[in-house]
């Protein structure tokens, strides 16, 4: 119980006061989450002591006064409990405070200021009519993986991506919006939902207006937030943009898998041929919703300057993942797989499992571009060949375990 | 066809046309036999393979780029259109400005595409009759001016789907038997394969 009152004293923070807890069968925020917490926790206690520990040390971290944010961002990177990962991510991504004093405040400026954003943007007809058909025409085709139930059916929940994918592409001029960012957009809004209720038990009209217009000011806080840290390869030009940033995958591939990249030019295997749609939609299409959650979470704790970067070492762990079966195929087969990847059926270890891998994958680069920088051609040999004993050794593991 | 060793000729086939005129659903109902209202966007391009028979037993294998409609990933396109021998326009009958659309990217793969490029102007969604803004003559008409065929198709029924391929696939060899007598041996693009799937790449972009 003693959990449970903590959790209610931050969700306090986030609600102003006054607002009702239950009306008229409608569940507001706090109720709707403390219920579904008190199960959750159950269940956590019940299923996996570990996890149990883990959101313990989340609790002791969010309760202080002033949240010492490295020691969040450290906590995080290795995965949030689902239970405080909207609060996590808020204070992560610099859209709520570390204090809990300022917080209820600032909260509310950023809201009133996104009001202030509709009440411009949507005064009249959509200026940009173009795009918001776009945004329209995507929104009822974004499927998010594992998803159950059906609360994107609700009207609402889709206003809510709507208005943020329009602001947003209002807001960012050189950017705009592209397909693809639905489904970025989806994400981050379902796991603020999550604050307030479960997902996969939304009905509709579950969550009252003003709840619904405090999720939407959040989701697109968030989700701007978010996106700056990709912002440098979504230029205007998309082939500019993606082509320097898929540069950066090749790269990485190279330094740990040069056999690999040779194997892809002989077949005609590019880049841009597959991996476009990570590098827009962030893995959303790939993975199922909680694995991106966890991704994300990484990606999240390492900040805006080192996300994109990231994700760059992720995507290239994923290919170098696969890396016996592509080598062994021809350029149909290699697309056809690097296209439809069995990330979808990965379980929670494999997933923690390519983080560690790109981790480990942007270390070894960082050192090689040092020792390049001081020119230790001896050191950089050394390592190279270090890399690729520590393949050589898990090759002959897999094929142990295979 | 275990076992049995056949000439199977790869084709690079490419899917153009405005956001949600139904390419995906075209590529997919050819490829599965399967029809979903609520498809995901295309992101940059997806890529498929599906083989063909023709009447002469000649092996047709399409490795089909579905690309994505939004005018925001146009510059992406001539990637997966460049070295392709067959191209798929599509509009959306019950939407004038995907048939503008269209238009545009014929005129785009004139002057940019391979000069031998096979390319059907397709006038999609014929399901929706009560919706109609494109009436056939003028998909038709356009489509002779500029010596493309023409064809109208439901993803959803789909009807005249697989005739659309079918058609594509009668004209290739043609095609490329010309340009055997022409430039001799050397046909970039092409490669004969032995069954399917075939070993080697096929044409691919760059």
């Amino acid at each position: 119980m003693n959990k449970l009152w903590r959790l209610q004293t931050f969700i306090q923070d986030f609600f102003p006061k006054g607002q009702k807890r239950r009306t008229d069968g409608q569940l507001s925020p706090p109720s709707v989450r403390t219920q579904n917490l008190q199960e959750s926790c159950l269940s956590v206690a019940v299923v996996n002591q570990d996890e149990e520990r883990k959101l313990d040390a989340f609790l002791q971290i969010l309760a202080r006064p002033v949240i010492d944010f490295e020691e969040l961002r450290s906590a995080s990177w290795k995965g949030i409990p689902e239970q405080v990962r909207p609060l996590c991510w808020q204070i992560l991504l610099g859209y709520v405070p570390c204090e809990s004093q300022y917080r209820l405040q600032a909260l509310e400026r950023k809201r009133s200021r996104y009001f202030e954003l509709t009440l411009s943007y949507f005064k009249d007809a959509a200026e940009d009519e173009s795009t918001m058909m776009q945004i329209d025409l995507d929104i009822p085709r974004t499927i998010p993986r594992g998803l159950e139930g059906n609360c994107l059916e609700d009207v609402r929940l889709q206003q809510i991506m709507r208005r943020t994918l329009y602001i947003w592409s209002m807001e960012n001029e050189y950017t705009t919006y592209f397909q693809g960012l639905t489904d970025v957009c989806c994400q981050m809004m379902l796991v603020l939902l999550s604050w307030y209720v479960e997902p996969s038990r939304y009905s509709e009209n579950m969550l009252d207006a003003q709840s619904c217009s405090q999720l939407e000011a959040d989701t697109y806080w968030c989700f701007s937030i978010f996106m700056d840290g990709m912002k440098h390869y979504h230029t205007d030009n998309l082939n500019i943009g993606m082509e320097a940033a898929l540069h950066r995958v090749r790269d990485v591939v190279e330094t740990i898998d040069e056999p690999l990249l040779e194997h892809f030019d002989r077949e005609g295997v590019m880049m841009m041929q597959f991996a476009v749609r990570w590098m827009l939609c962030l893995l959303t299409r790939e993975f199922d919703l909680s694995s991106v959650s966890r991704i994300w979470d990484t990606y999240i704790a390492e900040g805006e300057h080192h996300m994109s970067d990231f994700h760059f070492h992720l995507c290239a762990s994923l290919i170098l993942k696969f890396r016996h079966q592509l080598k062994q195929m021809d350029f149909s087969e290699a697309l056809t797989m690097l296209q439809h990847l069995p990330t979808q059926e990965w379980k929670t270890e494999e997933t923690e499992e390519l983080i560690w891998r790109a981790c480990v994958s942007r270390e070894v680069q960082r050192r090689i571009q040092y020792l390049c920088l001081i020119g230790a051609v001896t050191q950089i040999t050394a390592l190279r060949a270090m890399v690729k004993m520590m393949e050589q050794a898990e090759t002959i593991t897999s094929k142990k375990e295979g | 066809m275990a076992g049995q060793m056949r000439k199977a000729l790869t084709y690079k086939l490419v899917l153009l046309g405005d956001a949600g005129v139904g390419k995906t659903a075209i590529a997919v109902q050819f490829v599965k036999g399967q029809f979903n209202p609520f498809l995901e966007s295309t992101i940059g391009a997806s890529f498929m393979n599906q083989t063909v028979t023709l009447p002469d037993e000649t092996l047709i294998k399409f490795q089909i780029w579905d690309t994505a409609g939004q005018e925001r990933f146009h510059s992406l396109a001539p990637m997966y259109y460049r070295g392709a021998q067959a191209a798929i326009v599509v509009y959306d009958i019950t939407n004038r400005n995907s048939f503008e659309k269209a238009k545009e990217w014929i005129k785009e793969l004139q002057q940019q595409g391979d000069p031998n490029v096979v390319v059907a102007f397709v006038g999609n969604k014929v399901d929706m009759p009560e919706a109609r803004k494109i009436q056939p003559s003028e998909g038709e008409s356009y489509a002779s001016e500029n010596g493309l065929f023409f064809i109208e198709t439901s993803a959803k029924t789909a009807e005249n789907v697989s005739e659309l391929f079918m058609k594509i696939a009668k004209q290739l060899p043609s095609i490329q038997r010309q340009k055997d007598i022409t430039s001799g041996p050397s046909n970039p693009g092409v490669k004969p394969g032995v069954g399917a799937p075939s070993k080697g790449k096929g044409g691919c972009c760059g």
